[in-house]
Order: structure tokens, then C-alpha cells, then sequence
């Protein structure tokens, strides 16, 4: 029929979308004598012609990727329990429960269901390198940098600086493992012209094949404008042993340390710490923790030809260098000079979880997905954890119950629960009775502590729930639960 | 149905409602806890004010009302009336339904609605006879009010022609940039002249229309002007046309069935069948009203495959408004479908039977996509205003080109492009079965049936 004819339509079409000015629709090819009048019907007639297309493919789809893991995928029941846990208003993936899953789905060798991805976005994006590949595929979709058009496609040492910053990383990690000193020369030749976070980048790529020969160029980077590559440079420093620049570090800081002596004869009995005088008060903790964090407790020691036992004996007094040397008791794992340290600060134990291992983590995971490149050594060995948790968390000394954010330093150190003899010392500490037995106890603080509490444990702090206000541990009891079905076999 | 703490909480409208639901769960907060043995619970819960909210729920679909303020639905206090017989703790009284109770049934909709015969039965007891002389004044006045209604509809067709004759003659690729305007402006004149309908979709088409890349646009609005072109035409030209056809213009413009016009309707077609809710969507619409719709595919043999059911709830009520049914739940039932030559539309005049949630219950198309599109044609043939038609086809796979997905035959040549990445999870997840909304540029991904289980739209 002549009226359907698709070429006359298209030409009807193509005219009404350019206006009649440009050219009448083929009325009389259209509806032949009794054309007059008739664009309405000429406009139907192409429109819904038009509704019956189909769409045409494309000429290619990209190939799947397809990701080998080895992880089993979540039950049911745990799918169903993540979701109402990790999702909804007010989930921050950043809060004991989400980081016990995630704790929990490593350990376990789990992984969330692929279709709960997009719900559970948040929480798979804050813990990807715990949650196997599948989910590490999932949030580095459509992210992978790409080269420019500008770009070369071979890198070499005549063009590797006009590449982006990845890729300028990537080539000197070829030059550093061919050769060490080569890579740094580059590195250092291209330093002033670089920016922060690009020096940053070149500077951990010198991280593997350190030596001493790297130490001059270290040594010249304390004074860099950029505090991250200042701080990475001097934790390279101390790698090295025998270093010039840690011992000045270690005179620096030493020199600071106001000693008083008394007795017969005079024995030093109390160290007090100078700071700076532009450290704001507020920031002198964290001043001396940050200050100390190079160089180990025993070079400071003998510094002084001090026992270290004597020092911290002797810094009693002072709270900020009582927290430095606690810091670096728990970076060196020697649990029964931290326990002698955080008795004089009990409820400091957070500060000093966070300084130690809480920012090196940060620092770290992000950089590296630490599940694929080995248990980094500022976290504690399995044998050392239960020793050190004993050391920080003395609640028999607490006053007051922790704020619940200090739960999470913990629970990065952990990388789990609690072990069982510490968790059950908390379970019967009298700042827990005293919380469970107020008529607004505070929800937060339930719900970090049953996310910390081992599976053994989990039937005596639900038992201890179901004695508190009814509301309050709801959502920590929802932790329970979902941690439950997680271990299930 | 029996209630269970996974149902309450799908009907749940947020996390926070739970959590407040559960602060209720103390016995001695409910002076009174009463069943009926017919699938309603009622009870008094006390809170701050003097008298205790009355709270009804229905067992079967979960239906609840509350005299509180609360807008969410259903509130805390429905919730946590549902969670004490969940749990099975609480002590419910076996008693006569209280007038609360009776009025709330008397004013729902749905499977458990009360039988309307038996109020008006004794409604018409004690009331006096009506006057006929006050019924034929009524009859007629009734019909002046249609007769004028239909003619200032036909004048509203006339002005739209004009409208569409000046956007023709300027030419539709200008048409975009101002379509807003003149979009919201012509919608106000129809809805003047009672073509409510009608205004509804000129006045919705900006919306869809920016939401296409810009070369597309002056072709979405010859397609959108036809479809309107269209109905006016078969508006004015009804009685020569088929009584479906003409069902489907006169909807298409706004006249409306009620759901008892609906239920006595002739024509209009029923299916008694086992249903599988395939997918819920909520949307807000220019008229401060949120349309609910409830996707519904057959799983027994028979036609019509699919429905839709329609809610409207006033926007004011917040996103929080629960559907009563979720994806993944199966029910019998028999539905009305509105008078069309391609039905879709129902309302479920009866549901035998509980709503079950049971992973037997699948979605098994019988079509493949060249077929799912077919079937498309032959209902847009038959209903030329179609919008949004429901595709349910084996034996596809989504897949990646570029930043879009594509839905694809896994052995043929067709290929959908998907409204959104919200089916980015099921990219390699191999064959599997889909249902969908295809509008006939872009296919939204709802449902699927896959070898790693059920996948539903979040």
C-alpha cells in the first residue's frame, strides 16, 4: 500500500522535524487525492511508524571479564542479614559492625552475593581489598586509569615523565628491580619538578631494593614541603640500618627530653617533655607520637644510658611522652612494657591502637589490598594479639565506659573479634554492668563491643541483652545475628 | 497467611520504623491484643497521649491502619502489632471485631474487603426508600455533566490539533528547547478542558524527552505528537470503533472506571491464574500524587500474560509508602483487567488463598527476545498509544558496549540498549531469563531468573 510505504514515511518524517519551511511532507504521495489538509495525519502516520523499529545493536560488545574467585558466596540467611545491617539510613561502613563482616567475610573466605553489589556500594568500596576479587572487579569498574591520546604507548627513560603518574610509577618499579641505583637517580633528578602526591608515589616504589646507598637522598627529603613524603622518606630511613639521619632524629627529639635527677648519687627520676612552641596544645600528643614514631624504644634508651623500663618509670608524669613511649611499645609488640604504660593512662589505650596501627592501616590497605601482598608487620601476629590486647584494654582500671569510636583502632588490629579471655573481662567489667543497667544505655557502644565479641561469646552478651532496655541493642543483637550466619557451616 | 518476621520486614518501611517497632514489643504497652480467627489482629498500643492508637492489621496481605500520626506506612505500632504474633509471645484474645475494626474492612479495597452487599443490606433495613422523582433529577443532571464534559474534551482536541499544527509548522527539531514551557502550559488548558489524561502525557513528555541524548530528541517528540494525534482522532472517531479500542481512547484521554464500574463492567476481560509479582515501582507524578504500580507476570498458561496494578497516594505520605506486595511473592487470584484491546491494567477482584513467597514459584517465559518484541508489535498495533509494555524473554544475557548494556539474544541477533547500569551485577552472569518495561527506545531491567538465583531490581 502506497500510504505505508516506509521510504515515503521517512521523508514525511525527516520533513515535519525540519519544519515545513524546509520542505512539505509527501501529503499527495501519502494520501494521494485527498491530500489537502492532511500534515496532522502525515505526523501520526511517521510517528508511529517510527514506534515499530527496532533498536540496532552494536557493531561490538566488550568481552566480559570474567573473575576468577575462589571465594564460596554467602548464605541466604547471611544475604538477607548484610543487607538490613550494611544498607538503609544511618549505615556507615566505617562502623564496628560493617568492619566485623568485613573482618569476618575475609576470614571465613566469603563474599557477598554479586547481585547485592550495588546496595551494599558503600560498605564494598570502604573494604574491597577484604572481600575477594569479585568485589575488588566490582568497585575498580570503568575506574582503571586510563592513557591519554597524548600519551606514548612504550614507556622508556627518554619519556616516562610526560606519562601519568601510575605509569611513571610503574616504570621506575621496572628500573628500581633491573636497577636500584638507576631508579633513584631518576627519581631524584625529577623530584623538583614533581607535585605531592606524584613525589609520594616515585618515593614507595624505592621501598623494594632499599639500601644504603638510597640514604643521602632520603636524608635530603626531611626538609621536603610535603609532610606525606617527609613522613614516608623518614620511615625508609629507619629501614636502614646504621642511618645518620635517624640518629639525628633521635638527638632532636632527645634534646627536648628535660631530665631532673635526685638521690645519692643522682639517678635521673622524671623526664618531661618540651614541645615546640608552635604545637597548639591540643596537638602535643599527637606531636609526640608522631615524633618518636622513627626510631625504636631501645636507641632512645641508650641514648640516655637508661634501661627502657627506667625511662618509662621516669616519664611517669609526663602524658604525652608516657603516650609516645606507649605507642612505640605497641609498634614494637612488647606487651608487658605497654600493660606498665597504659595503667597510668587507662582509658588512653584508643590513642595509642590508633598512632600505632589504625593510620599505618589507612595508609596501607588503600595502597596496597594487603590480603593479596601478606600481613603487614605493624599489624600483631597471631600469636602476639591476645598478649596485646590484655596490655591495652585493663577495663578493671576504666571509669567510665570507651567512647565507641575508640573500639574501631581496635578492631583494625584485631582484624576480628576480640580474643576470648579479653572479651570476657570486658563482658563482666563493672563499666559494662553499669552501661547495661541504664534506661537509655548507649546503642553505639553495644553494638562495637558484640561486633568485637568472639563466636564463644556470642549466647552470654546476647543473654546480657535481652536484660537491657529493649530498642537499645537492637541493632547490635542485628550484628549478632549476622555474624552468627556467617559462621555457620 | 501467617505473619513472619521476614514478611514484617519487607513491609517494613525503613530500618527505623523496625528499630522503633521493636521498643513497642513489651506486652504491658498493649492494654488490648484481639483476633478475629479471619485473618485480623487489632489492638490498643499506649503511647504518650492519654488514649491508646488503635491499630488494625490484616494477616493475609499484611494491610494495617493506625489511628497515630505517623506517615509512614505502615507505622511503628502496625509493625510491632505484626511482630508480637510473628513472635508468638504475646497473648491475642479471641473476640469479636470491634466497630473500628468492621469500619476499617468496610473502607479497603482488595482481597480481604468486606462483601459490600451485606452493609448496604441493612444500610437500606433503616434507611427510607430513595425518591425515585430525586433519582431520574439525579440520572440527569449526571448526564448534562457527561455531555458537557465530552464536549469541552472535543473542543480540547481541537486546540490540541492547532498546537500540533504550529509546532509542525515551525518544525519538531526546535521543538525541544522550549517544550518545557509550552509542554506545562497546553497540559493546563487540557486539563481545563477535562482531558485529564491527555494533559497528564503532554505534560510528562519533557521529562522523558531530557532524559535522551540531544539527537534524539525531535524524534521522541514526532513520536510522542503522533501517539497524541492518535488518540484524539480515535477519541473523536469512537463509535466507529471497536468498544476496546474506543475503551482505550477514552481512558487514554481520563475518563476513569471506579473499581466497582470496573467489577461490573462486561467487557471487561477477567483471568483467574496464579500470579508472580515481577517487580514494584513508585512514581511521583506532576499531580502531587505517587503511583504505585505492581507488575504481575502469569505463571499458569493463559492470557493476559501480565498486569499492572495501579495505586495512587498523595505525595505529601513520603517515599516510605510500602506496596503490598514485593518481588519474588506468588498469589491466586482472579483479575479485572480495564476494558483495552491489549489489557494491563487490573485490580484483583478476589484472591484465593495466601500470598506465598516460594523460590518454585519462577519466572519461565516462554518467548525469546525476537519473540518478547513480537508480541510488543502485535500489542502496539493493537492499543497505538502503548507506553511502557512488559517483556519477559529466556535465553538472554546482559552485556557491555561502551559505557551502555545492552539486553541480548544469547543466539540470535536482537539487542535492547537498558535504561540504566542497574543490572551491571548480571554482566557475565551467563543465560539467563528477564522480565522488563520496554518503551520502545530502552528497556528497564526488573526481574531475572539466573544460575546465581534471583535477581530483582534494587
Amino acid at each position: 500500500m502506497t500510504a505505508l510505504d516506509p521510504k515515503l514515511l521517512e521523508a514525511a518524517a525527516a520533513s515535519l522535524i525540519a519544519g515545513r519551511s524546509r520542505g512539505a511532507p509527501p501529503l499527495d504521495a501519502l494520501f494521494g487525492a485527498a491530500a489537502e489538509g492532511r500534515a496532522l495525519d502525515a505526523l501520526a502516520l511517521a510517528g508511529q511508524a517510527r514506534r515499530f523499529r527496532r533498536p540496532a545493536p552494536p557493531e561490538t560488545f566488550d568481552e566480559a571479564d570474567l573473575v576468577e574467585d575462589a571465594r564460596a558466596i554467602v548464605s541466604d540467611e547471611a544475604r538477607g542479614l548484610m543487607l538490613r545491617l550494611l544498607t538503609g539510613k544511618g549505615a556507615d561502613p566505617q562502623e564496628a559492625p560493617a568492619r566485623a563482616i568485613a573482618f569476618a567475610l575475609e576470614a571465613k573466605r566469603l563474599r557477598p552475593h554479586p547481585f547485592d553489589l550495588p546496595r551494599l556500594e558503600a560498605f564494598v568500596r570502604a573494604h574491597a581489598e577484604l572481600l575477594g576479587a569479585t568485589v575488588l572487579a566490582w568497585t575498580t569498574r570503568g575506574e582503571e586509569p586510563r592513557p591519554s591520546h597524548f600519551e606514548p604507548d612504550a614507556v622508556d627513560e627518554s619519556n616516562w615523565l610526560t606519562v601519568a603518574p601510575f605509569r611513571q610509577a610503574q616504570f621506575i618499579a621496572r628500573v628500581r628491580a633491573r636497577d636500584p641505583n638507576l631508579a633513584r637517580d631518576m627519581v631524584a633528578a625529577a623530584f623538583p619538578s614533581l607535585k605531592a602526591d606524584a613525589r609520594a608515589r616515585l618515593l614507595e616504589t624505592l621501598a623494594a631494593g632499599l639500601s644504603e646507598a638510597d640514604e643521602p637522598f632520603l636524608e635530603s627529603l626531611a626538609g621536603d614541603r610535603a609532610p606525606k613524603v617527609k613522613e614516608l622518606a623518614a620511615r625508609l630511613l629507619t629501614a636502614l640500618p646504621g642511618s645518620e639521619g635517624l640518629q639525628k632524629q633521635i638527638d632532636d627529639f632527645a634534646s627536648r627530653i628535660k631530665i631532673s635527677k635526685a638521690g645519692i648519687p643522682l639517678r635521673p627520676t622524671a623526664l618531661e617533655l618540651e614541645t615546640p612552641a608552635d604545637v597548639p596544645a591540643h596537638f602535643v600528643h599527637l606531636w609526640a607520637a608522631a615524633a618518636m614514631s622513627p626510631f625504636p624504644l631501645d636507641r632512645l634508651a641508650a641514648h640516655f644510658s637508661m634501661s627502657i623500663d627506667e625511662i618509662c618509670a621516669a616519664a611517669k608524669d609526663d602524658t604525652p611522652l608516657l603516650l609516645a613511649l606507649a605507642v612505640g611499645a605497641m609498634r614494637e609488640k612488647r606487651a608487658e612494657l605497654l600493660a606498665g604504660l597504659i595503667r597510668q593512662a587507662p582509658l588512653s589505650w584508643h590513642f595509642v591502637v590508633e598512632q600505632a596501627i589504625e593510620r599505618n592501616y589507612e595508609n596501607f590497605s588503600r595502597r596496597f589490598n594487603w590480603p593479596f601482598f601478606g600481613r603487614p608487620d605493624f599489624l600483631c601476629a597471631p600469636e602476639e594479639v591476645e598478649p596485646m590486647c590484655a596490655a591495652l584494654l585493663q577495663p578493671e582500671f576504666w571509669e567510665m565506659a570507651p567512647q565507641p569510636a575508640a573500639f574501631r583502632p581496635l578492631q583494625t588490629m584485631l582484624c576480628g573479634a576480640l580474643p576470648e579471655s579479653v572479651a570476657r573481662k570486658l563482658l563482666e567489667a563493672k563499666f559494662w554492668r553499669e552501661m547495661l543497667a541504664k534506661e537509655e544505655p548507649d546503642a553505639l557502644t553495644l553494638t562495637a563491643l558484640a561486633s568485637l565479641t568472639p563466636k564463644a561469646l556470642r549466647s552470654q552478651i546476647r543473654d546480657q541483652f535481652s536484660r537491657a532496655a529493649p530498642g537499645y541493642a537492637a541493632r547490635a543483637l542485628l550484628a549478632l545475628d549476622c555474624l552468627d550466619s556467617l559462621d555457620a557451616p | 497467611m501467617p505473619l513472619t518476621l521476614a514478611k514484617i520486614e519487607e513491609l517494613a518501611p525503613d530500618q527505623a520504623a523496625l528499630d522503633a517497632a521493636r521498643k513497642l514489643l513489651r506486652v504491658q504497652t498493649w492494654p488490648l491484643l484481639a483476633f478475629d480467627g479471619a485473618g485480623f489482629l487489632w489492638g490498643e498500643c499506649q503511647g504518650s497521649g492519654a488514649s491508646p492508637y488503635r491499630v488494625v492489621v490484616c494477616e493475609d496481605d499484611g494491610g494495617a491502619k493506625c489511628s497515630c500520626p505517623s506517615r509512614k506506612f505502615p507505622c511503628k505500632h502496625g509493625l510491632a502489632l505484626m511482630w508480637l504474633r510473628a513472635d508468638g509471645k504475646a497473648d491475642f484474645v479471641n473476640a469479636a471485631r470491634p466497630v473500628f475494626v468492621e469500619e476499617w474492612i468496610g473502607r479497603r479495597r482488595g482481597a480481604s474487603a468486606a462483601p459490600k452487599e451485606e452493609p448496604r443490606a441493612s444500610m437500606a433495613a433503616e434507611a427510607p426508600p430513595p425518591d425515585p422523582k430525586d433519582e431520574v433529577k439525579a440520572e440527569a443532571a449526571r448526564e448534562r455533566n457527561r455531555q458537557a464534559r465530552e464536549a469541552s474534551i472535543l473542543a480540547g482536541l481541537d486546540e490540541l490539533d492547532r498546537w500540533l499544527a504550529d509546532r509542525i509548522e515551525a518544525g519538531l527539531a526546535a521543538f525541544p528547547a522550549t517544550a518545557a514551557q509550552k509542554c506545562e502550559k497546553f497540559a493546563r488548558r487540557l486539563v481545563d478542558a477535562k482531558a485529564g489524561g491527555l494533559a497528564a502525557r503532554i505534560e510528562q513528555f519533557p521529562s522523558g524527552m531530557l532524559a535522551l541524548p540531544e539527537a534524539l530528541r525531535a524524534e521522541f517528540a514526532l513520536e510522542a505528537m503522533a501517539q497524541w494525534r492518535l488518540i484524539a482522532q480515535a477519541y473523536r472517531r469512537r463509535e466507529e470503533l471497536p468498544p476496546l479500542l474506543a475503551a482505550d481512547a477514552r481512558q487514554a484521554v481520563g475518563w476513569t472506571l471506579t473499581r466497582e464500574a470496573l467489577l461490573a463492567e462486561p467487557t471487561a476481560p477477567r483471568a483467574k491464574g496464579r500470579w508472580l509479582v515481577v517487580a514494584t515501582l513508585s512514581e511521583a507524578q506532576p499531580d502531587r500524587l505517587r503511583r504505585l504500580e505492581t507488575w504481575l507476570a502469569r505463571l499458569d498458561e493463559g492470557a493476559p500474560a501480565f498486569a499492572v496494578l495501579m495505586d495512587f497516594v498523595p505525595l505529601a505520605g513520603g517515599a516510605s509508602v510500602g506496596f503490598g506486595f514485593s518481588p519474588g511473592e506468588s498469589f491466586e487470584a482472579e483479575l479485572v483487567f480495564h476494558p483495552s484491546q491489549a489489557p494491563l491494567r487490573a485490580i484483583v477482584a478476589a484472591q484465593n488463598g495466601a500470598t506465598l513467597r516460594d523460590r518454585s514459584a519462577a519466572l519461565a517465559p516462554r518467548r525469546d527476545l525476537s519473540g518478547a518484541l513480537d508480541a510488543y508489535d502485535d500489542a502496539l498495533s493493537l492499543s497505538p498509544w502503548l507506553g511502557a509494555w512488559p517483556l519477559a524473554t529466556r535465553d538472554v544475557e546482559v552485556r557491555g558496549a561502551g559505557k551502555a548494556l545492552w539486553l541480548c539474544d544469547a543466539t540470535g541477533p536482537e539487542a535492547l540498549p537498558l535504561k540504566d547500569d542497574a543490572a551491571a551485577p548480571l554482566v557475565g552472569a551467563g543465560t539467563i531469563s528477564m522480565f522488563g518495561l520496554w518503551d520502545g527506545r530502552r528497556f528497564a531491567p526488573a526481574f531475572a531468573e539466573t544460575a546465581l538465583g534471583r535477581w530483582v531490581r534494587p
